[in-house]
């Protein structure tokens, strides 16, 4: 268990005296590695919060480039970093944010042949991406390691969020088993906001061991709305990527 | 010759696998209220149930046929024994594309005003998922009234 130093303890008070917290929690999110693929819309705030809770190590991994049509919703990035990679502008700013943790860019193109190298063991992954290809990436890498994963999206004013972790939960495949359509899609900056800003909820209680995930419920948000609704989702027996688990 | 009998405790494993290539609703699949289509050499080929949720309507559910069995007649042969089986008014939720299909066997699309409180859930989670383009076809719920032919008394 890392140690709390004076200024952890100052810094991090305001969450340590949230009950069942403690010092105990805080040293928990210290110890804890990450990993956040995508350094966009979603990736921003689940960033932004977990660097700013002391979360130990956060790998952020991202092969995109900062472009003007991202600045809508991607808080990590701004004006003077168009043309930088994400994953190396994202760390900029959380390192300015929080200089008390590491901050592990990767600018490599997540595979089912690299994930092994560019994931490595963290005791988290949160899935910030913005195309299906990839998430079955880390969804398959999240069932072969036994790594919780932390699944949000966004498209327009609408987004969802939910914790994976089978067999105890359903994958990722066995709630979306076919990748819906690809492409450039319209988003609200706000939205990835909410969704994004959930994740990062629910990895901090998973970390800390407190309170309960959405496990097995899918939460959606609409943002046009302005609701949220619970959807409870089940294992597909069949499903080909995690069907091989024990019911 | 496919027949259709009640399911047994053997089929449940086959149904869930039926509704889980269908992609449909894996909920509430208790095999009691199923019944099943079966090939004279034992395979289970289709199967349909008829639920009932909390706030009382029923519901013409889980209707798959295997792929390699299909344009045979076995799913309006299993929703006519169903409905058949279960007088009075049903529903049932399906994707836009089969409203037709259900049409001919006497549904009715309905919209949400009509709708009981499940279904009207379920069109606004399904309208949800459209939303954040998870589901690429809409949702239509759809109702058959029928007078009941059980002494004569309508639900």
């Amino acid at each position: 268990m890392m140690e709390l130093n004076d200024t952890d303890r100052i810094r991090y008070q305001r969450q340590i005296s949230v009950p069942g917290w403690g010092e105990e929690g805080q040293a928990r999110i210290k110890a804890a590695r990450v990993f956040i693929a995508g350094a966009g819309g979603l990736g921003s705030p689940v960033a932004f919060y977990l660097a700013a809770a002391g979360v130990g190590e956060i790998t952020i991994c991202d092969s995109d480039r900062v472009e003007l049509t991202n600045l809508n919703r991607q808080l990590l990035h701004s004006d003077e970093r168009i043309g930088e990679l994400k994953a190396e502008s994202a760390a900029k700013t959380l390192r300015r944010l929080n200089p008390g943790i590491q901050v592990v860019p990767n600018s490599e193109h997540l595979e089912g042949t690299n994930a092994r190298r560019i994931i490595g063991k963290p005791d988290i992954l949160l899935d910030c991406l913005d195309n299906y290809a990839t998430r079955y990436v880390l969804n398959a890498y999240s069932i072969e390691h036994g790594i919780p994963l932390v699944h949000g999206a966004i498209w327009g004013w609408v987004g969802q969020v939910t914790f994976l972790s089978p067999p105890v939960t359903p994958c990722l495949k066995c709630i979306v088993p076919t990748p819906p359509p690809g492409g450039i899609f319209p988003a609200v900056g706000v939205t990835p906001g909410v969704i994004g800003t959930l994740q990062a909820m629910e990895a901090l209680k998973f970390l800390t061991g407190i309170g309960t995930n959405l496990m097995g419920t899918m939460l959606f948000f609409d943002g046009e709305e302005m609701t949220f609704n619970p959807l409870q989702v089940r294992r597909g027996v069949s499903c080909p990527a995690c069907g091989h688990l024990p019911v | 010759m496919v027949q259709l009998r009640p399911a047994s405790e053997m089929d449940a494993p086959g149904i869930r696998t039926l509704v889980h290539q269908a992609q449909l609703n894996p909920l509430d699949l208790d095999w009691p209220r199923f019944i099943v289509a079966v090939s004279p050499d034992g395979e289970l080929v289709g199967c349909g149930q008829v639920k009932t949720h909390r706030d009382g309507s029923r519901e013409l559910a889980s209707i798959v046929v295997a792929p390699a069995f299909r344009n045979q007649g076995i799913a309006r042969a299993i929703i006519e024994h169903l409905s058949g089986s279960h007088p009075g008014m049903l529903y049932l939720t399906c994707r836009t594309s089969l409203g037709s299909f259900y049409e001919k066997l006497g549904y009715q699309i309905i919209q949400k005003e009509e709708m009981p409180l499940y279904f009207r859930r379920i069109s606004h989670l399904f309208r949800l998922m459209n939303k954040a383009h998870l589901v690429g076809d809409g949702l239509l719920v759809m109702r058959r009234e029928q007078e009941s032919n059980i002494c004569g008394l309508a639900e």
